[in-house]
Parts: structure tokens; C-alpha cells; sequence
């Protein structure tokens, strides 16, 4: 079996049309992930006991089951059910139900480390909790949590391969039309994953410029 | 294949991530399937078994039913080629693939032949070896009762969403008959039907024989009446390319059932799994 | 009453069955190219760190699920013809070989430096200081992490289901199919995923807990 590379090249401009999908569900994702987390850690540290059970038990649903039967669940179940997402939709509802998970997760691990004696040092100085909260703890915990963060912005845009599996045609979508087609399933899934570990790699640089000015304004 | 490329090609499976297990297994050179080793007749009959490439959601075809077994037309005609070559119609070992790994399964060596819903098309008979048809096939619409729709112009209406499969085939014929439909692309026609059932879709682009299983067995739809395109195409078994042995003793054998000795246990098979008749033996007999 | 569910409950237990197997198996082999990869990025030459490097950097930044189509559709060109199962226990061990890495990785840093020097102090140099002192505190400290990537690990085997095993997500989706009961059914499905994932869980838990005793 040869190895063709100008088919790497020709296969390129058909994968790119998929970028676009995958970068917009990606985008999308992470913005709806972050918010969703911030809601829950908010009823994750709640002193209303009933309320922190709800989400910790949300939590431990969401890491506990698969997301691709999640995507299934939204896309076909629903539908059955009356409720018609697309496959986005479908895909965007599933991947912002666990991360917001995870995310809400770090933010209370973030917020935890930080540890109640800063919270203190906040109030001797005569802060109330909410500017303790603002100034001296929030500063120390988002440099805390930036690189577990950046990982799962990684997570996120590797999930997005799932939707292709609900009719989404995102890059892994594409790809599989293409080797379908061509049956030049090295070429294909080399340029694949390349442009996989190009969005990936990019985001990665992307959060050490973030940490790293954010050292330096400390 | 010059080395230089040879070794480019080497050093970039390499840096694929599957690391030593590539490297140490050479890229094989394309070869005649029929080696010094001699025919896959000979490998099959001295192995004892017989694997086959098929599907496991197209039914009733090859599908799996509720106990989670194979079964099917193409899976009982499967079943006849191994009592045929092996003397059990039980010694035989399916391998599941979709749409895009189905070539692969056979050019690789990993199934003998691969009986799989699949249609004979030019592009493809430059890749695979077909044998003669064991059925005829056609494409048709699988539509909701409750979309309104009674012909193919009515499905050619861009707040219509069509459920297709993956073969480049289906997309030709999407372009020409609904191209302003919405199209969502599906591996395999149980999750058509499941897209068209749920409502995702409104209709479903599917191997004739499927879709009127699927609307014989469902009230809430049907099927358009007229084949796409009004053509008819032939499902084949296929199988590497350069084995003539085993390629004729399967395309004989395929004959054999379908318009020969044979024939009686094919109509029994036919009529089990798509409740009539097949064709006559010969066009001047009476149907 | 989910009948459906109830019904198809046996299948669908077969289908988890084989989730199991195979996660068992892939947790095996990646946990030992973890340690290997661990021991050989903390200790071993350029070459296995630059290896293990560009292993890592390529693992993590692909998607499991391309990963799985790629090296099910690339093994069979390179004369390596494999089944599902055994297509799927390559991938994903490879794919959670890095993510172990990373665990015992840490572990391994995470031992007290005090333990070394003791360690030293008492004449052991090398592998047997490591075996002796090192490792098994670098063995409890990965308790943890590496429970919530087995975790990881069970959930990723249910994208082995579109190279067509028919472990607990593809058994779903067909009785879905057949039965087009998908709420019962995936629910059924994840049910079934979150017993066996919140089991393993829970008994790391009491895992650490116990091993932490014995200090």
C-alpha cells in the first residue's frame, strides 16, 4: 500500500471545510461550559444542603456515563419525545452537560486551595466577603485553575469528533466520507489528526500566553 | 514504489502514534491474492472456516436480531456457500463492518468475501472483485406517512430533511433527485430508519428491499413508488482482486443458486425474508 | 414500567459484558506502558524522553475517536489484521497509556524528597532504593488519579462501538433501533455505565482509604 502524500495535500481543502464546524461547536462549547460550571459551583458550595446534593449528584451522573450515549440520547430521544435538535444542538447539549461538570469542578478546587485563611486575611483587613472574594481570593484561584482548565478546552475540542457519529460534518465526518470515497485511509486520518493536533496545540500556546501575562501581572 | 518513498512512508506511520507496532510490521507490496500459497479455495477448505465481511443494521439483509445474532438473507446465503464449501453452514465467522471498512476487510485479508447490501458500481469494480448478482437491488424513498410527501418532487423542497447513507452513490443521486432537500448522512440504514422514525428526517434514501421491510413493518410509513432513477442494480459479493480460483468457484456458486440447481432452497430464503418470489430461472418461464 | 428496558435487559447486559473485558484488558496494558513511560521519562535517555514526548504530544492532542478509525482502518494495509476487540484494546491502551503516564509520572515527582535522601542515608542507591522506598509510595499516591482514569478508560471503550464491537453503547443503539424505545434504553445504557463507573470510584476510594491505614 503506497503513501501518497500530494493526496495528504488534496485531502486538505475537504478536511478545512470541516474545521469550521468543529471550531464553531468547539467555541461554542467552551463558552456555555465555562458559564454552566460558574452556576453549578455556585450550588456545589452552597450552605443549602439540598442544593449541594442536587449538584454533586449531577456531577457524579455527567463523569460517570459516556458522552457519546449522552449525544444519542439528545439527538435520537428527544426527537422521539417531540423535541428535534440537530445534531449541533444535540452535540452542543451533551458536551456543555459534562464539562460544565468538570469545569465546576476546578473552579471549586481553585477556590478551594486559595483556603479560608486567605478568605480571613481578606476580612481582618476589613473587607467584606464578597470584595475578599474579588480581590484576594479569585486573582490567586484563576491562576490555580488556568492549566487544569486549559487541558479541558483541549477535552472539549476533542469531544467535538463525536458528533460526526449524529450526522454533524465536522472534520472526523468529512474525513470518513473522504476515505469512504478514496480509500486512501492513511492519507486521510494523517491529515486528520495533524489538523486535530494543530486546533489543540494552538489552544495549549494559546493558555501559557494567558498564564504567563497573568504571572506577570502579579 | 521507490525506497525513498518507501522509507518517507515508513518514518510517517511512525509519527501516526502507533509507534512500534507499525514499525515492526512491514507494508506489504500489493500482490496477487493468489500467492505460491495457492488459492483462498484451498486456504478456506484447509482452515475449516469461512469468514465474511457483513453488516449488522440493514435489515433484513444482515441485521441483528433481538437475541443479538446475525441474521439475514445475505447472512442465510452466507450460510449456503459455507455448507457448500465446508459441509456445516455453521462453520463460518462473521466479521461486522460499515459502509467504509468494508473494502478494507477484504483487500486486507481479514474476511474471505464480504456479502454486505453492496451494490455494483464502475468505481468500485476498479478496487473489488464481484461475483454475479445473488439479487437484484434499487434504491428507493422511505418517506414519513405524515410528511405529505408522494413523489419524488415533492421531496425536492429545501424544509425536507433526508436521511442518506455514506456511500458517494447515494449523495450522486441526492444531488440530482432533491437537491434542495437537507441532507443528513447516516452509516447504516437502521439509523436512517431510526432518523426518519424519530423525526429527524422526513424520508430516507435506502436499498429498496430495506426501506419496504422497514415500511412493511412500521403503519406510519411508506415507500415511494418509484425506484430512484427507475434503475435497477445488482448486489454482489465481493473479494480481493487476482484470486480467479476462488473468484469462480464463488461467482459459479452464486449462479448455481440463483438460476440453478440450487434454486429451490434460493426461492425458500427469498420468500422467508422478503415474502415473494424471485425472479423466474429463465425469462421464458412463468414468474 | 420500562418493559422495554426489562426486556431487552439480558442483551444489553451481554453488551456491558464485553464493555468490561475490554476495559479490563485495556486498563492492564495501559497501566504498564504508564509505568514504563513514567520510569523511562523520569530516568531514561534522550531518546526514550524524546520518544515518549512525541508519544504524549500526539495521544493527547487527537481525538480517541479518530484514533479508533485510524488505526482500525491503517493496521490491516500494514498486514496486521485484527478484530474489533482487539483493534479496540490497541487503540485505547495506547490512547490511556499517556493519561497514565501522566498519573504515575506525578506520583513518582510527588514522593517526599525526604524518602530519597532517607533512602540514601541508608546506604540504597538505584533500583532498590526505588523499589523498596519509592515505588510503592509512588503506588499509593497514584491511587487516586489513576482510579479516575480507569474511570476514563471504561467510558472510552464506548467509542470502540463504531468500529462495530458490540460492547454496551452499540448494543443500545441497536435495541434502540429495533425497539425505538431510546429513552428507556439509553437511559438503561447509562445507567448501566454509571453503576460500573461509580462502583470503581467508590472502591478507590475505600482503596486509598485502606492503603493509607497502613502508614
Amino acid at each position: 500500500m503506497t503513501f501518497d502524500p500530494e493526496m495528504m495535500a488534496r485531502a486538505l481543502p475537504i478536511l478545512l471545510g470541516g474545521l469550521v464546524v468543529t471550531l464553531e461547536l468547539s467555541a461554542l462549547a467552551i463558552l456555555l461550559a465555562l458559564s454552566w460550571g460558574v452556576v453549578l459551583v455556585f450550588g456545589r458550595l452552597s450552605r443549602f444542603r439540598p442544593l449541594r446534593l442536587i449538584c454533586g449528584g449531577y456531577l457524579q451522573l455527567v463523569r460517570n456515563t459516556p458522552v457519546l450515549v449522552q449525544m444519542y440520547l439528545f439527538y435520537f430521544g428527544f426527537a422521539l419525545g417531540g423535541l428535534r435538535l440537530s445534531g449541533f444542538v444535540a452535540g452542543l447539549l451533551a458536551l456543555v452537560l459534562q464539562n460544565g461538570g468538570y469545569m465546576s469542578e476546578i473552579y471549586r478546587a481553585g477556590i478551594e486551595n486559595v483556603g479560608s485563611r486567605q478568605r480571613e486575611a481578606g476580612l481582618a483587613l476589613g473587607m467584606r466577603p464578597l470584595e475578599a472574594f474579588r480581590i484576594v481570593i479569585f486573582p490567586q484561584a484563576v491562576r490555580l485553575v488556568l492549566p487544569p482548565m486549559a487541558n479541558q478546552f483541549i477535552a472539549i475540542v476533542k469531544d467535538t469528533a463525536l458528533v460526526s457519529t449524529i450526522a454533524v460534518a465536522d472534520m472526523t465526518f468529512r474525513a470518513r466520507l473522504l476515505v469512504e470515497r478514496t480509500a486512501a485511509s492513511y492519507e486521510v486520518f494523517a491529515d486528520l489528526a495533524l489538523m486535530y493536533i494543530a486546533v489543540t496545540a494552538t489552544i495549549a500556546a494559546l493558555m501559557s500566553v494567558v498564564e504567563w501575562r497573568l504571572k506577570a501581572l502579579s | 514504489m521507490s525506497s525513498d518513498t518507501h522509507n518517507r512512508a515508513r518514518r510517517r506511520a511512525l509519527a501516526l502514534g502507533v509507534g512500534g507496532l507499525v514499525a515492526a510490521a512491514a507494508i506489504p507490496m500489493d500482490a496477487d491474492a493468489e500467492t505460491a500459497g495457492g488459492s483462498l479455495l484451498d486456504t478456506v477448505i484447509k482452515r475449516g472456516r469461512l469468514t465474511v465481511a457483513t453488516y449488522s443494521a440493514y435489515p433484513p439483509m444482515c441485521f441483528a436480531d433481538k437475541d443479538g445474532k446475525l441474521a439475514g438473507f445475505e447472512i442465510d446465503i452466507a450460510r449456503m456457500i459455507a455448507k457448500d464449501l465446508l459441509g456445516d453452514p455453521e462453520k463460518i465467522d462473521f466479521q461486522i463492518v460499515d459502509s467504509s471498512g468494508r473494502w478494507e476487510a477484504v483487500l486486507s485479508g481479514r474476511a474471505d468475501f464480504g456479502i454486505a447490501a453492496t451494490t455494483i458500481y464502475p468505481t468500485r469494480i476498479q478496487r473489488v472483485a464481484f461475483t454475479t448478482r445473488y439479487m437484484d437491488d434499487s434504491n428507493s424513498m422511505m418517506v414519513r406517512k405524515d410528511a405529505k410527501v408522494n413523489s419524488l418532487a415533492d421531496l425536492n423542497d429545501s424544509r425536507i430533511t433526508v436521511a442518506d447513507l455514506s456511500n458517494p452513490q447515494g449523495a450522486d443521486r441526492a444531488k440530482e433527485f432533491f437537491p434542495k432537500a437537507k441532507i443528513l448522512i447516516f452509516e447504516t440504514s437502521a439509523a436512517i430508519f431510526l432518523a426518519v422514525k424519530t423525526g429527524q428526517a422526513q424520508a430516507g434514501q435506502m436499498d429498496t428491499p430495506v426501506a419496504e421491510w422497514y415500511a412493511h413493518n412500521n403503519q406510519d410509513l411508506k415507500v415511494l413508488p418509484t425506484p430512484l432513477g427507475g434503475v435497477m442494480t445488482n448486489n454482489a459479493i465481493f473479494m480481493k482482486q487476482g484470486d480467479f480460483t476462488w473468484w469462480l468457484y464463488l461467482d459459479t456458486l452464486i449462479r448455481d443458486i440463483r438460476i440453478g440447481s440450487s434454486y429451490e432452497q434460493y426461492k425458500a430464503l427469498f420468500n422467508k425474508w422478503f415474502g415473494h418470489n424471485p425472479p423466474p430461472q429463465r425469462f421464458y418461464l412463468k414468474a | 414500567m420500562p418493559q422495554v428496558l426489562f426486556a431487552n435487559l439480558p442483551l444489553l447486559l451481554r453488551g456491558a459484558a464485553v464493555t468490561l473485558e475490554l476495559a479490563s484488558i485495556c486498563v492492564v496494558f495501559s497501566s504498564l506502558i504508564g509505568i514504563v513511560a513514567a520510569l523511562a521519562q523520569s530516568y531514561g535517555g534522550f531518546l526514550a524522553r524524546g520518544t515518549i514526548f512525541i508519544y504524549l504530544y500526539l495521544v493527547r492532542g487527537t481525538p480517541l475517536l479518530v484514533l479508533v478509525f485510524a488505526i482500525y482502518y491503517i493496521l490491516p494495509y500494514a498486514g496486521i489484521n485484527v478484530n474489533a476487540m482487539t483493534g479496540g484494546a490497541i487503540v485505547v491502551s495506547l490512547y490511556f497509556g499517556a493519561f497514565m503516564t501522566e498519573v504515575f509520572r506525578a506520583a513518582l515527582a510527588s514522593v517526599p524528597r525526604g524518602q530519597w535522601d532517607a533512602g540514601r542515608a541508608l546506604g540504597m542507591h538505584g533500583r532498590w532504593l526505588m523499589s523498596i522506598v519509592v515505588v510503592p509510595q509512588a503506588l499509593r499516591l497514584a491511587g487516586p488519579p489513576f482510579i479516575n482514569t480507569c474511570v476514563m478508560v471504561v467510558k472510552g471503550t464506548s467509542l470502540v462501538s463504531v468500529i462495530g464491537l458490540t460492547e454496551l453503547t452499540l448494543t443500545g443503539n441497536e435495541v434502540v433501533e429495533r425497539t425505538l424505545a431510546p429513552f428507556q434504553v439509553f437511559g438503561g445504557v447509562a445507567l448501566i455505565y454509571f453503576v460500573i463507573c461509580y462502583s470503581l470510584s467508590l472502591g478507590g476510594k475505600a482503596l486509598e482509604v485502606h492503603l493509607s491505614h497502613g502508614q
